[in-house]
Order: C-alpha cells, then sequence, then structure tokens
C-alpha cells in the first residue's frame, strides 16, 4: 500500500531524515488539518489550536475550528483553517 | 447514527491539560469549546463508564452525559418498546384469560351447602369457556339434584360463576324445633289463649320463672302425638320489685383525689426495679394491676403498678324520716328499670321494714304481660 510519508523519507534518504519522525501535520485545502505526534494541546477554542510537538509549539489559527478526533499523539482538525505557526 | 458515541458536556479550568491527560486512555471526538470553561465532546459509547471517573479525577464538573449511534438506539428503544410491547402483552393476555371462568360462587345457603353445591356445578361445567357454559342448563341440574334448593338463578359476572341459591322453606307448623313454652317471669296467670300444643298450667295458677306453660305436642281423638312448635298468649299478672335498706348511722369512705403509684418491674416474679414510694396516708385503698412492659420482647419483663388512694372515713348520720320520700323515689325508680315496651301497670306500692338502726323499703310494680312469649 502506498505509503505517503515513506515515499517522502525514500525520496531525501541521502540526508539525514531523522528529522521526519518529529511530527507530521497535514493541511488538507485549508478545511481540514491532521497531526500526528503532538504532545499535549495546549489551547482550544473556536478561533485558535494550539499544541506542542517535540521541540516547540505549534498553533493553528482559524474560525470555527473543531477539534474532531483527539488521542494521545494524534488529532484532527476541522474548520476554516487560516494560519499555522511554529514556535 | 451507526457511530456510537457518548456525548459530555463538561465545566471548568485548564481543560486542555485535563483533555491531554483523558486522552492517555479514551479517545475524543469532536472537541467544542463553547466558552472558556465549558466544553462538549464525544466519546466511543464503550468508554462512557471509564470516561466519567476521568472527568473526576480530572477535577472536572459533568454537566450532563447523553448517548447516540445504533447501540444506544437500539437500547431505548428494546427499553421503551419492550414496555410497550409488555403492555400489550398483558392486555392480549387479559383479553384472552377474561373469556374463561376461574371461580364458582354459591350465595344464599350455608357454607357446607355452598361448597356441596360449588363442587357440583364445576364437575357439570362442560368448559371454562364462557361461550361454552349453558347457565340454564346448569339451573336445572342444580335444582334437580339439591332439595334443598327452591329457586336458582346462575349468570357469569366478570370471571366468576355466581349462583344465587333460595333454600326451600318448610310450613312453620312442620320445621321447628319443638321447644316447650316456659314462662319468662314469676306471676299468676289470668288469661290463656292457646293456639298450638298442649296446655300444661290454668288460669289461676301461680308459676315461677322457668316452669313449662305449653308443652309441644298434640294428640288427635285417636290419641295419636304429633309433634309441633308450641305457641299461645298466656297473660299474667307478674311483679317487679325493688327493695333498699337506709341506715340511720353508716361509716362512709371517700377518696380524698391524693394518690400515690408504687411501680416494680418484674422479670419472672423476680424484683428488678422498685421506685421505693412511702405511703404516707393513714387510711387508704390500693388498687393494683400488672402488664407487660413491652410487647414483642423475648424477656418476660412486667410492670406492676400499686395505686394508693388516700381515704377519708366520714360518719353519717341521717334519720330515715329526712329522706323517705326521695328513697321510696329511688326505689321506684330502680324497679321501673325492668318495665319493657307495651307492659301495663296495674298496680304500684311500697312495703317498709324496719329494725335494728335500718329501714328497708321494698317496692312492687304489678304488671299485666304475655308471659309464654312466642316461638
Amino acid at each position: 500500500m502506498f505509503n505517503f510519508f515513506d515515499e517522502l523519507k525514500n525520496k531525501i534518504s541521502k540526508v539525514d531524515n531523522n528529522f521526519l519522525n518529529d511530527y507530521n501535520l497535514i493541511n488538507i485545502s485549508g478545511k481540514l488539518l491532521y497531526v500526528e505526534g503532538h504532545l499535549g494541546v495546549t489551547i482550544i477554542s473556536n478561533e485558535m489550536l494550539a499544541f506542542k510537538v517535540k521541540k516547540g509549539r505549534i498553533v493553528v489559527e482559524g474560525e470555527e475550528l473543531v477539534l474532531s478526533e483527539l488521542t494521545e499523539n494524534t488529532l484532527l482538525l476541522q474548520g476554516k483553517i487560516m494560519k499555522m505557526e511554529i514556535f | 447514527m451507526f457511530k456510537n458515541r457518548t456525548i459530555i458536556k463538561i465545566k471548568g479550568l485548564n481543560q486542555e491539560r485535563a483533555l491531554n491527560n483523558i486522552t492517555r486512555q479514551v479517545k475524543i471526538y469532536n472537541y467544542k469549546r463553547e466558552e472558556h470553561s465549558l466544553s462538549q465532546f464525544e466519546v466511543d459509547f464503550k468508554d462512557r463508564t471509564k470516561i466519567k471517573k476521568l472527568i473526576t479525577e480530572q477535577g472536572l464538573e459533568l454537566l450532563s452525559i447523553t448517548h447516540k449511534g445504533l447501540i444506544y438506539y437500539l437500547k431505548n428503544i428494546f427499553l421503551r418498546y419492550g414496555i410497550v410491547a409488555g403492555i400489550i402483552l398483558t392486555l392480549a393476555f387479559y383479553i384472552l384469560q377474561y373469556n374463561f371462568v376461574y371461580k364458582v360462587e354459591v350465595w344464599g345457603v350455608s357454607k357446607e351447602e355452598s361448597q356441596e353445591v360449588k363442587i357440583f356445578v364445576e364437575d357439570n361445567m362442560t368448559s371454562n369457556m364462557k361461550s361454552r357454559i349453558s347457565t340454564n342448563d346448569l339451573e336445572i341440574l342444580v335444582r334437580s339434584n339439591f332439595d334443598f334448593v327452591s329457586s336458582v338463578s346462575i349468570a357469569i359476572v366478570g370471571q366468576s360463576l355466581i349462583v344465587n341459591l333460595n333454600q326451600s322453606v318448610l310450613p312453620e307448623e312442620i320445621e321447628g324445633n319443638y321447644q316447650p313454652i316456659v314462662s319468662k317471669y314469676d306471676g299468676l296467670i289470668t288469661k290463656i289463649n292457646l293456639i298450638q300444643g298442649t296446655l300444661n298450667v290454668n288460669e289461676g295458677d301461680i308459676v315461677q320463672k322457668g316452669d313449662i306453660l305449653v308443652l309441644p305436642y298434640t294428640t288427635d281423638s285417636d290419641g295419636t302425638v304429633y309433634e309441633v312448635n308450641p305457641k299461645a298468649e298466656i297473660i299474667a299478672d307478674v311483679w317487679l320489685s325493688t327493695s333498699i335498706t337506709h341506715y340511720d348511722y353508716r361509716v362512709e369512705k371517700i377518696r380524698t383525689g391524693k394518690s400515690t403509684t408504687k411501680v416494680e418491674v418484674l422479670l419472672n416474679n423476680l424484683l428488678i426495679y422498685d421506685n421505693n414510694v412511702d405511703i404516707a396516708y393513714k387510711n387508704y385503698e390500693i388498687e393494683c394491676y400488672t402488664e407487660e412492659l413491652t410487647k414483642n420482647l423475648i424477656l418476660p419483663f412486667k410492670i406492676k403498678k400499686t395505686i394508693f388512694y388516700e381515704i377519708e372515713i366520714i360518719e353519717i348520720a341521717q334519720p330515715f324520716e329526712d329522706v323517705k320520700d326521695a328513697i321510696i323515689e329511688e326505689a321506684r325508680q330502680k324497679t321501673l328499670i325492668f318495665l319493657e315496651e307495651n307492659d301495663i301497670i296495674l298496680n304500684e306500692g311500697y312495703t317498709l321494714d324496719e329494725g335494728g338502726g335500718c329501714h328497708i323499703i321494698n317496692y312492687t310494680i304489678t304488671l299485666s304481660k304475655n308471659i309464654g312469649g312466642e316461638h
């Protein structure tokens, strides 16, 4: 089966690709954000979602944000995603 | 609809931290933050018990918990429709069983006879189904099989078969216990009107209470004796009397109103407790009673109460002449008590005996009454 992340890793195998194991974010059309590898949410509101990742923190801003799914290390955010910042 | 979820509303601060802890054990869906301290989310239906515990552990307040999804829907249907189905089944069963008679009741005769009729009817019922029971046939059967039944009506009321009987009534002359008529009073017979039976007394006889007046048989010209219920009107002069004795000098005891109660608790006549009262009265009367201390007690505790009433002894000197009229009236009233309805007073008066410091008033009322009574 095709694995998007494996394909990416293969393509850049010549360089150090350890960072690929930290976290992954997939933004689909600015309406759906899939995150894996988060280390816990820090802010949840209708306009903002912030969560910790390895060596940093990510803040997602938007409108009518709904945390559709939340597990220990993955989350799925639905809504109008307008900005993502990594700190 | 097919995702089985439990919707949870929570209230509390620092929900992010709590959520991070919760998500280590439970997956969270559709988290919406309505206010800063108020939010709603979903968990799998299977985690509904676990999540309650986790929320409490995280110090959050659980505002509401509702369920959705197929399992919950089915469970709900089962519960709701189960009750409806139960009611429908009960109604169906009730309607079905309403077509059957399950009890036979017999009215109008004694217990023994009614039991006999009941067994007979039950044995002769072709079916317990109402539509198959012919009450007319049963009526004919009962009437022809029981001599003591003069008429019978059978009806189905609800789920009971009611057998209403009228007993055969024998003529009064035939039916009876053949007991003689005895005098109810002492008296002098003045008039006899014999209806049935054999006389045992004559006009002018003096009879005492309990004497036989009319015997319970008749003898025809052939000398054949027939038992009958005796019947007669026997009028006699009857004397009612009451006497009152008056003492010119007497001693009476009067309670002063003071009393003292001595309480003792006994266990099988063994004294357990005594309130140790001192009786300071010079003269007193005693009333004593014993009762169970409490009911349903394994140990037979009893309480004994002795009440000491203080009395005063007074001497009364009362000449008879001062109270003569009052005593005569008292004696009359005491005699009138014995009068019955329709008694005719023929005469009344009193006699006076005296001697030894006392007077005896004997009041007598002479009546004319039927002493034979009725059978």
